[in-house]
């Protein structure tokens, strides 16, 4: 990364932190006000959404983890959310406290995670994204049979000491608390050794090997890191949508998040969180306009198209980002930040 | 000993058919490295097409077939010409993600354009048993299954073995910098690679939609032969049709022999998967491939 002009890194602990300059953190403190104002400026439809975007980001960080960091390609991550979702679901359901649950959905995900990823020892990159494929279809088709999930599970209202969790500002905060947390973990990952690690395997996993790095045990515990994330995230989606059901964690699912990694820029937790904007606020767009034409043409095309259009449309932007800007919007923002700095000489 | 017969005879029909698909998605990995994953989607796109001209045009059935296959050949040309030839040069990574968002768009496509219902394809053979063994019945539609698998693998390995482009696919396949140095033309190459892999999908698809009826849940077909092509290894077409027949085998014998213990649904959904996750866990280049060795 580089650092303005006449600005230096005078030791070790400056270089590694996660806010290294005053513009960070403005940006930072900036960033935490507006999500704590937000719910008190917009609607309930909205604040909804939000929630969603939290949890999103949320589940797209444990993928990042695992594809952005490590470069092991999972197109199966809505397995392991499923996973994470079922387990705080039928837990909860049990009379188990909220946190416990919700620390046993990361713990099974991540533990499901684990075994999926074991082949990653021995297998490389896109045979294992072929491992995580047959997660998903494994994973649910045990929930159905085993787990309760071919009615779905409706887990007892979330309570915190006496305030019960069921929607709106309380439930979009409890989430966002969740996301913050997220983002803090995953940004702290890439600083320490393994981040190290995982972004020596993603460039070349013969070349870390041969500096020492124990790829077998990197992969794997990349696996179970973003699964975990997942787990919470999962459970998380349960809690705010209000069932644990299979039919929300598709593989259709598993290629959006994939779609929002590559869209936000790999690797990158900034990206992340653009690349979840983009793909969910394209998807609720695109849900609203193809209902809006489905209701004024309704005598010229079928109802159906209304569920195919925003397949379709993300569709697109995945692929169109991947040939014209297959660094994701992160490059985008990095270019915009150092074209900011050169003003007015900017060569971007 | 009866069950076991009749579920070895579907059994080999359905491996079939996975075999067959996983020509297609083998020749595409050897020439290019891209795992195509939208291959589920590709077979059920063959359906439907198959349908519009078989039962919407009301041509004749055999014409149909060709006329679909045709379909086929083109729209493999034109996903490695639009989709796969802008990325050459980049990691493989985006292109198996370009596939997947095919998949999804494809997926899109067959909704608005057939919807979801269940279509009746037209019969390609009438519904009388071709000829009962040990008191299992092979139906036509199976034996026709069969015979066009044995006709497919005996024209590919013809071609693989005396054509002149069959054997420089080949070399592309084994190294293909080297092969391109040659003055091997790779680009028309992979390109031939994906029609064929689309071709032999859409015929793969048509086959057994007399058996299982047109819907979008066929995608599994294509999908299970990408597991069968991984369990075979990518080394020969003999280890393809074996771990087809194997998969195909095993299938209906969980069928047959689990499936009473589970709950509501069939063992026979995840088998293949099971299968291929238990192949990569012990022989992690399937059970006939090579492992090659690699450098920095």
């Amino acid at each position: 990364m580089s650092l303005p002009c006449g600005v230096y890194n005078e030791t070790y602990n400056k270089d590694a932190a996660i806010l290294r300059t005053k513009t960070h953190w403005v940006l930072a403190a900036g960033w935490i006000a507006v999500i704590i104002i937000m719910p008190f400026t917009v609607s309930t439809t909205v604040l909804s959404w939000l929630t969603l975007v939290g949890i999103t980001i949320l589940a797209a960080l444990g993928l990042n983890v695992t594809t952005g960091y490590c470069g092991q390609l999972s197109i199966g991550h809505t397995a392991f959310m499923a996973v994470g979702a079922f387990t705080y679901a039928n837990l909860a359901s049990m009379g188990l406290a909220w946190p416990f649950a919700l620390i046993c959905a990361g713990c099974c995900s991540s533990l499901v995670g684990t075994l999926f990823g074991l082949p990653s020892v021995r297998v490389k990159e896109l045979y294992l994204a072929l491992t995580t494929l047959a997660a998903q279809y494994i994973v649910a088709w045990v929930i159905v049979e085993y787990f309760g999930g071919d009615v779905g599970i409706v887990p007892p209202v979330l309570t915190i000491g006496s305030l019960a969790i069921k929607g709106g500002v309380d439930l979009y905060y409890f989430c966002w608390f969740f996301t913050l947390s997220g983002t803090y973990l995953v940004l702290n990952l890439s600083r320490t050794k393994i981040g190290r690690a995982y972004k020596a395997i993603r460039d070349h996993d013969l070349a870390a090997k041969a500096m020492g790095i124990n790829i077998g045990f990197y992969k794997v515990s990349s696996f179970s890191i973003g699964c975990f994330i997942a787990g919470i995230a999962g459970a998380l989606w349960v809690i705010w949508i209000g069932k644990a059901d299979v039919e929300h964690f598709t593989i259709s699912q598993s290629i959006w998040y994939l779609g929002m990694i590559v869209v936000g820029g790999a690797g990158s937790v900034a990206g992340t969180y653009f690349g979840v904007f983009l793909i969910r606020g394209l998807l609720e767009v695109s849900t609203i306009v193809s209902g809006w034409i489905v209701e004024t043409l309704s005598n010229l095309v079928p109802a159906r198209i209304s569920s195919a259009i925003p397949t379709i449309v993300v569709a697109a932007v995945i692929m169109l980002f991947i040939f014209l800007e297959p660094r994701g919007l992160n490059n985008r923002w990095l270019k915009f930040k150092e074209s900011y700095r050169l003003w007015p000489w900017s060569h971007w | 000993m009866d069950l076991i017969w009749f579920s070895i005879l579907p059994g080999i029909a359905n491996g079939c058919v996975y075999a067959l698909i996983g020509i297609g998605f083998i020749l595409v990995r050897k020439t290019s490295g891209v795992f195509n994953l939208a291959q589920g989607e590709i077979v059920i796109l063959g359906c439907y097409i198959f349908y519009s001209i078989g039962a919407g045009l009301g041509l004749n059935i055999w014409l149909s077939i060709a006329l679909s296959v045709g379909v086929g050949l083109l729209f493999g040309v034109l996903i490695e010409r639009g989709l796969m030839r802008p990325l050459y040069g980049q990691p493989l990574m985006a292109a198996v993600i370009v596939t997947l968002a095919l998949a999804m768009l494809l997926e899109g496509v067959l909704s608005i354009g057939w919807g979801g219902d269940f279509l009746a394809a037209p019969r390609l053979f009438p519904m009388e048993p071709m000829f009962s063994l040990g008191g299992a019945v092979l139906s036509y539609d199976q034996g026709a299954i069969m015979v066009f698998t044995a006709i497919i693998f005996g024209l590919t390995i013809v071609f693989f073995k005396k054509s002149r482009m069959g054997i420089a696919m080949m070399a592309v396949s084994e190294d293909q910098a080297t092969s391109q140095s040659l003055g091997i033309k790779v680009s028309r190459l992979v390109s031939i690679a994906w029609a064929i892999a689309c071709s032999v999908g859409f015929l793969g698809g048509i086959l057994i939609t007399n058996i299982s009826g047109i819907h979008v849940s066929m995608v599994e077909v294509g999908i299970k032969a990408i597991a069968v092509a991984i369990i075979g290894g990518f080394e020969s077409f003999g280890g393809l049709l074996i771990a087809g027949l194997l998969v195909g085998v095993i299938e209906s014998m969980g069928v047959a022999f689990i499936d009473p213990y589970v709950g509501g649904g069939s063992i026979r959904d995840i088998t293949a998967f099971v299968l291929m996750v238990g192949v990569l866990l012990i022989k992690p280049h399937g059970l006939f491939g090579w492992e090659r060795i690699e450098r920095v």
